[in-house]
């Protein structure tokens, strides 16, 4: 199932904590502690589907570059409770049944 | 109080690898620059170039016609690695077979031989060849090509009226012969060790074509005594 790697889910679940808000690059990095190497393909194959918005914030510093935010589109929020849910075991099955799920 | 240079580096590296040569790199490549900012201290800044250089990698779309370049240089370089070894007739090993260049090379010493190229590239003065004459191989040195006029004076070689200079020769060498114009198609050599080479002074010129190979360099001893 697509969208449904351990560290997807770690994104997901942090871009939920605050879902209309604008995250940034580093802070969810430091939230789901994956490196940008992992995280950034993660948000790049987000946007490409469509599942994430992105938008550019000019810094107020002089000479700082500007930063780049995140927030989950409406498909996007509907996937993530989507794989959460199903990454999460029912309440009161039996562990060893319970639907299995295949990293992607 | 100024910058950390680590962290100073840190960012210089992200910039490159994300720019290269150009004032922009791309979307993400320029979004994990924005984010460098936020990192806390300097080993901060190494993970996260560190890590974000490979985000780069993956995500930096190459401009068709570098990607197609590249893999035609990573192809050529790899056709000549394989090439190289596997063609025993563009180069070799050989030992050398006497005394007649010492003290540059000394029997039983082994160079590199070219055997092709010097056929596109042609001989110089000072190369040191191999040749066949009359079924034995010889090793000497090319004092003349084609239209030089060879003569000894003071005992000293002299290449169209001017001495040359023989810094690879024993010092106290004396070298004695008569002039002669190198024919076309032939060369003159001399073996640097003087007394005891059969070459020349004492044969004439001799034809391009005993030429079998030209010496690149020792192989053993690694270092060569003098």
């Amino acid at each position: 199932m697509p969208d449904s790697s351990p560290q997807t889910l770690k994104v997901f679940g942090s871009l939920l904590d605050d879902p209309s808000a604008w995250h940034y690059g580093y802070g969810l990095s430091k939230q789901t502690g994956l490196a940008p190497g992992t995280l950034y393909p993660i948000l790049a194959r987000l946007v490409e589907r469509d599942l994430l918005e992105t938008r550019w914030e000019p810094s107020d510093q002089p000479g700082r570059p500007p930063r780049h935010l995140y927030r989950l589109t409406g498909d996007g929020l509907e996937l993530a409770r989507d794989r959460l849910a199903a990454a999460k075991p029912r309440a009161g099955a039996n562990p060893i049944t319970a639907t299995p799920r295949t990293a992607s | 109080m100024t910058e950390p240079w680590l962290r100073r580096a840190a960012r210089r590296a992200l910039v490159l690898g994300v720019r290269g040569r150009s004032a922009r790199g791309s979307e993400w490549g320029e979004a994990l620059i924005g984010e460098f900012e936020e990192t806390s201290g300097s080993w901060d800044a190494v993970r996260w170039t560190v890590s974000g250089l490979r985000a780069t990698r993956r995500t930096m779309r190459i401009p068709r016609w570098v990607r197609i370049r590249r893999r035609a240089v990573v192809a050529v370089v790899a056709l000549a690695v394989i090439a190289v070894p596997v063609n025993a007739y563009a180069a070799g090993v050989a030992s050398i077979p006497s005394g007649a260049m010492e003290p540059t090379l000394n029997i039983g010493d082994r160079v590199l031989v070219d055997k092709l190229s010097f056929h596109w590239t042609g001989l110089d003065h000072g190369d040191i060849v191999l040749m066949t004459v009359e079924g034995d191989t010889w090793i000497k040195r090319v004092i003349g090509l084609p239209g030089d006029v060879i003569a000894c004076r003071g005992g000293a070689v002299h290449r169209n009226g001017a001495r040359i200079d023989e810094d690879y020769l024993r010092a106290g060498t004396v070298t004695e012969c008569s002039a002669v114009t190198v024919p076309p198609g032939e060369f003159y050599v001399l073996g640097d060790h003087r007394e005891a080479s059969n070459d020349s002074r004492r044969l004439g010129t001799f034809a391009t074509s005993a030429v079998t190979g030209r010496v690149l360099g020792h192989m053993w001893p690694v270092w060569p005594a003098h």
